[in-house]
């Protein structure tokens, strides 16, 4: 049996994961963070393919539901970032080195796990949330920017509320966390939302840490809604792991 | 790896939640039970998922299904379909033969775990129509519909037209829907046949319980009919609470009424 179903506990409850592990002691591990719209399988098995795919090289890959969402119910829906967090934290301790795998939203808990002491050989960011500016302003930088917030805050609660998880959202922060502690990849499509701002990105986030971007052609990566979507992120992020696997452990 | 993890826990109300892996065919299937952690088991019931994206929206209402019918002492478990969610196997040589093939194997899995007396079914979405040829192997006495799809094919041919109007001019892939592929074996002409015979035949106590809109097909004959207030396209806040709480109502009821 190399896969195992776990009903771990938390700071924010008892949370729903699977572990797919080698027959041998694993060389390292895999944390995937799907996005916040997604379950731990992955559109179309997506991430169970991966999991099984890096087993046959040596590499352990944790798969969870969030806190509070499908199998992991009762957990505290409020503090995802937290339970994502600890059951990394626990993983880690199990298999030494980690690479992290984040989908759209699961770059707010890979940020979070950047913070913490750990041996982390890269992240794998998939259609990070970024939106070009007409369509979600990022930061308020101008003042026109920060004049429609002060209005958004006015017109009533939920849409300040709102105003405020898109601050919580701007790319800034949340990539340049990640990419400062390790060697990061971005793979996106040219049609997914985030292409253009990520294109704009990448200089500023080349000058602070090593990071590339892995561009594919026609094709839309969010949420993995096409066969040849899927293809993409299991053959893409799949090699990336097991190079960065290879080379930092040939290094050592 | 895992040493000092668990895979059972008991929550709140003394409900008992066991996640699991079982031999089915060639294939490793995945599983959640359900129990009561002190209270006598009173009936067991299968809770037959949807397929696809509908599967995935769906996902977390069949937990919580399984949570509530288990508060009530009723034990519930959930299968992942071969090629689906965590289970091993391909999806798309997926058939409604090896679904109740999986349905058996999944039963002996339950019953390896906890004494039930009686068995029954629970299906959503195009999960009822694998819920009512359930009802043909195991011996099933009682069979929830929740705004059930009978007719496999017309459900697929309604799923793959949504996916190709969603996808806004992106090229069409034949035989997938939101990123999930149809199995041809579940689109069989003779499948919906074989769903009204299983229903037909079947002689438990039956209920479809189903929003108001939109109208759908009359129940099957035999079947109580629970409405419930709303439109089933619209998306929900709540999760869909109300078909959740109408159908264990209903079947704590029936208990009930036999007891």
């Amino acid at each position: 049996v190399t896969e195992q179903a776990l009903l771990i506990e938390t700071s924010a409850g008892t949370i729903a994961a699977v572990v797919t592990h080698p027959n041998e002691t694993p060389r390292a591990g895999v944390v995937i963070l799907e996005g916040s719209k997604g379950t731990r399988s992955g559109a179309n098995q997506l991430w169970v393919r991966l999991a099984r795919s890096l087993r046959e090289d040596g590499i352990a890959t944790l798969r969870a539901d969030y806190a509070g969402i499908a199998e992991s119910w009762d957990g505290d829906v409020r503090d995802i970032v937290g339970g994502a967090r600890d059951l990394a934290l626990w993983f880690a301790e199990r298999v030494g080195d980690i690479v992290i795998v984040a989908e759209c939203y699961g770059l707010t808990p890979a940020r979070s796990l950047c913070r913490e002491d750990l041996d982390i050989l890269g992240v794998a960011l998939i259609a990070p949330p970024l939106y070009p500016d007409r369509a979600l302003p990022a930061r308020p930088r101008s003042w026109r920017h920060r004049a429609r917030l002060a209005l958004l805050r006015l017109r009533s609660w939920r849409l300040a509320r709102r105003a405020r998880k898109a601050q919580d959202l701007a790319p800034g922060p949340s990539i340049r966390g990640v990419v400062e502690r390790a060697p990061t990849r971005i793979f996106a499509g040219d049609r997914d939302a985030c292409f253009r701002p990520l294109e704009a990105l990448l200089p500023e986030l080349q000058q602070i840490g090593s990071v590339d971007l892995e561009i594919s052609a026609d094709l839309r990566l969010h949420r993995a809604r096409t066969p040849e979507a899927q293809a993409a992120i299991l053959e893409g992020v799949a090699s990336w792991v097991r190079q960065r696997v290879r080379s930092v452990q040939e290094t050592v | 790896l895992t040493d000092g993890a668990r895979n059972s826990v008991v929550h709140a109300a003394d409900v008992r939640h066991e996640s699991l892996f079982f031999t089915s065919g060639s294939d490793q299937l995945y599983a959640t039970l359900y129990s009561p952690a002190k209270a006598r088991v009173r009936l067991g019931v299968v809770l037959c998922q949807a397929w696809g994206a509908h599967g995935m929206t769906m996902y977390g209402w069949c937990q919580r299904t399984g949570r509530d019918l288990a508060a009530a002492g009723i034990a519930t478990i959930i299968p992942h379909w071969p090629g689906t969610f965590d289970s091993e196997g391909d999806p798309q040589l997926l058939t409604f033969d090896r679904i109740t093939e999986a349905g058996a194997d999944t039963v002996a899995a339950a019953e390896q775990r906890v004494d039930i007396p009686a068995w029954g079914v629970v299906g959503v979405g195009i999960g009822a129509a694998a819920a009512a040829l359930l009802t043909t192997t195991l011996p099933a006495s009682r069979c929830v519909l929740a705004q059930p799809a009978l007719d496999p094919v017309a459900y697929f041919a309604e799923t793959e037209r949504r996916s190709r109007r969603a996808s806004l001019g992106a090229p069409p892939n034949a035989g997938w829907a939101f990123g999930y592929p149809i199995p041809p074996g579940l689109r069989a002409a003779d499948t919906a046949g074989r769903v009204d015979a299983a229903l037909g035949s079947f002689a438990g106590q039956g209920a479809v319980v189903r929003y108001r809109k939109p109208t759908t097909a009359p129940s099957p004959a035999g079947f109580d009919t629970v409405t419930i207030r709303g439109h089933w396209g619209r998306p929900s806040r709540d999760d869909r609470q109300q078909l959740r709480r109408r159908a264990t109502r209903w079947l704590v009821r029936s208990l009930g009424q036999a007891a």
